[in-house]
């Protein structure tokens, strides 16, 4: 039998690398719109005091001792809500680029039981986000590749706002993509039978921070994420964390 | 002497070398002082076997060398250029092997990644000792001997490196695994010692915490 998600079975992880400016009022706002829910930013060995404003802030910290990359990080929160026991995990970037309203929206999709994986997309509906044109070909070309790899439509490769079932957590917190994980993770679960969905969110512009996507960085992405993608395809499926074979044991 | 095998500007120095006393004189001592320090230093037995071996070879060659150098100069232009190669081919993979060796014997070297610069060590020392199956593989690719050892030597230089990335991305991995466990293995004792009442901000890095504010503000 299913599980709802409500606020005893959720967590929700932020990932955060020198946010310590943007990371306060994040977490405030979090608590803000859906008081209920555990907190967990994962500090991936910042120079800054992210760690010390996300405590203060009333969050728990994973207090990573060197920086891992964001796939890391992230992988260190699916680990944690996995053995901690929680049912569902929802990722919000730490750069507050998306507003915790549209967790509400993840939760009502992940409710419905139709997806392992609900995405939050900016580009998604009528709220499309273009910041950038060059960025905004390359998301399109990359979103067009996935989508033929997964057999199903993505808007927002990219994103970083997200909601998971337990299974789909145990699965990355054995396996996730290193860098620039998202395109690569969503590549894999789909090899091992797990259904994604995506939904509109709200979306504004980073408070602070940088993107850690610019100048060279986006050459390196996009050779990285391609080449990964077309090995990926290459490689026999682990058919020990496939959706059938962990049903109902993890 | 064969002015084809030894090159003129070879033979131009060691006329020069030939009347040069004081140079001799001063490189013999130089020499035989390298001698005195390293047999000292075996007799006390605080070296390693490889470094006594290389530092008595430098020692004997530098007092030979300026005590008899015509006669050297005859020998070695007695020489074919091929056989001086296979020759300095021959010291560089011995040099490989001896120092592999005894970086393992030390234990500074694991064996598995060792494997690999000994297998090298083995192919150059091999071309040396068999220049006719160097020949064989000169025929086939059109390469000059030397050449062809340095092909031979620097595919095994290439799979040296890719061995060691490899076994770099297999210890970041590990790295990540390690480093997550111990930032849950920390949260959950920070809850702990909430639980229990201790106060947990007693063990943040204090000093850590002032550094990094001085430097965000």
């Amino acid at each position: 039998m299913r599980m709802e998600s409500n606020s005893k079975n959720t967590l929700v992880i932020v990932p955060a690398f020198n946010e310590e400016e943007s990371i306060g009022s994040l977490i405030r706002e979090i608590r803000r719109t859906v008081p209920e829910l555990a907190v967990v930013v994962i500090n991936d060995g910042s120079v800054d005091m992210t760690a010390v404003v996300a405590r203060q802030s009333g969050a728990d910290v994973l207090d990573l001792p060197c920086n891992l990359g964001v796939g890391g990080a992230v992988q260190a929160g699916f680990r944690y809500a996995y053995e901690q026991g929680y049912d569902y995990v929802v990722r919000c970037d730490g750069d507050g680029q998306h507003s915790p309203d549209g967790i509400a929206t993840l939760m009502e999709a992940m409710n419905t039981g139709e997806a392992d994986l609900i995405i939050g997309s900016r580009f998604l509906g009528k709220n499309a986000h273009i910041s950038n044109i060059v960025r905004y070909c390359g998301i399109n070309v990359l979103a067009l590749l996935l989508s033929a790899i997964c057999r199903k439509r993505v808007t927002d490769p990219t994103s970083g706002f997200q909601m998971m079932n337990r299974q789909l957590a145990y699965f990355f917190s054995r396996s996730y993509p290193v860098d620039y994980p998202e395109p690569e993770a969503l590549a894999l679960m789909r090899r091992e039978g797990y259904e994604f969905m995506e939904v509109s969110v709200p979306f504004r512009d980073r408070t602070a921070g940088r993107s850690t996507i610019q100048g060279w960085g986006t050459l390196y992405y996009v050779i990285k994420v391609f080449l990964a993608l077309v090995v990926d395809r290459a490689r026999s499926i682990d058919h020990r964390f496939s959706r059938a074979n962990l049903e109902g044991k993890v | 002497m064969n002015p084809n095998t030894l090159d003129e500007s070879v033979l131009y120095f060691m006329n020069g070398w030939d009347s040069a006393v004081t140079a001799r004189s001063a490189f013999a001592i130089f020499g035989v002082l390298i001698l005195i320090l390293t047999i000292r230093v075996l007799w006390k037995r605080d070296c390693t076997f490889l470094a006594a071996t290389l530092w008595l070879l430098v020692g004997a060659v530098s007092v030979v060398f300026s005590i008899i150098p015509q006669p050297i100069v005859d020998f070695v232009s007695a020489t074919e250029y091929f056989a001086r190669i296979r020759v300095i081919m021959g010291g560089i993979s011995l040099l490989v092997l001896l120092t592999t060796l005894e970086s393992i014997r030390r234990t500074k070297l694991q064996e598995r990644y060792a494997l690999l610069w000994v297998v090298t060590g083995l192919a150059i020392f091999l071309c040396a000792i068999f220049p006719r199956a160097v020949n064989l593989f000169r025929a086939v690719t059109g390469m000059q001997y030397v050449t062809a050892v340095v092909a031979v030597a620097f595919t095994f230089l290439v799979l040296v490196a890719f061995n060691f990335s490899i076994a770099m991305s297999a210890m970041e991995c590990d790295r990540d695994k390690i480093a997550q466990k111990v930032a849950i293995l920390e949260a959950r004792l920070r809850e702990l010692e909430r639980k229990i009442g201790k106060d947990p901000s007693l063990h943040d890095e204090v000093g850590d915490k002032a550094a990094k504010s001085g430097k965000s503000g």
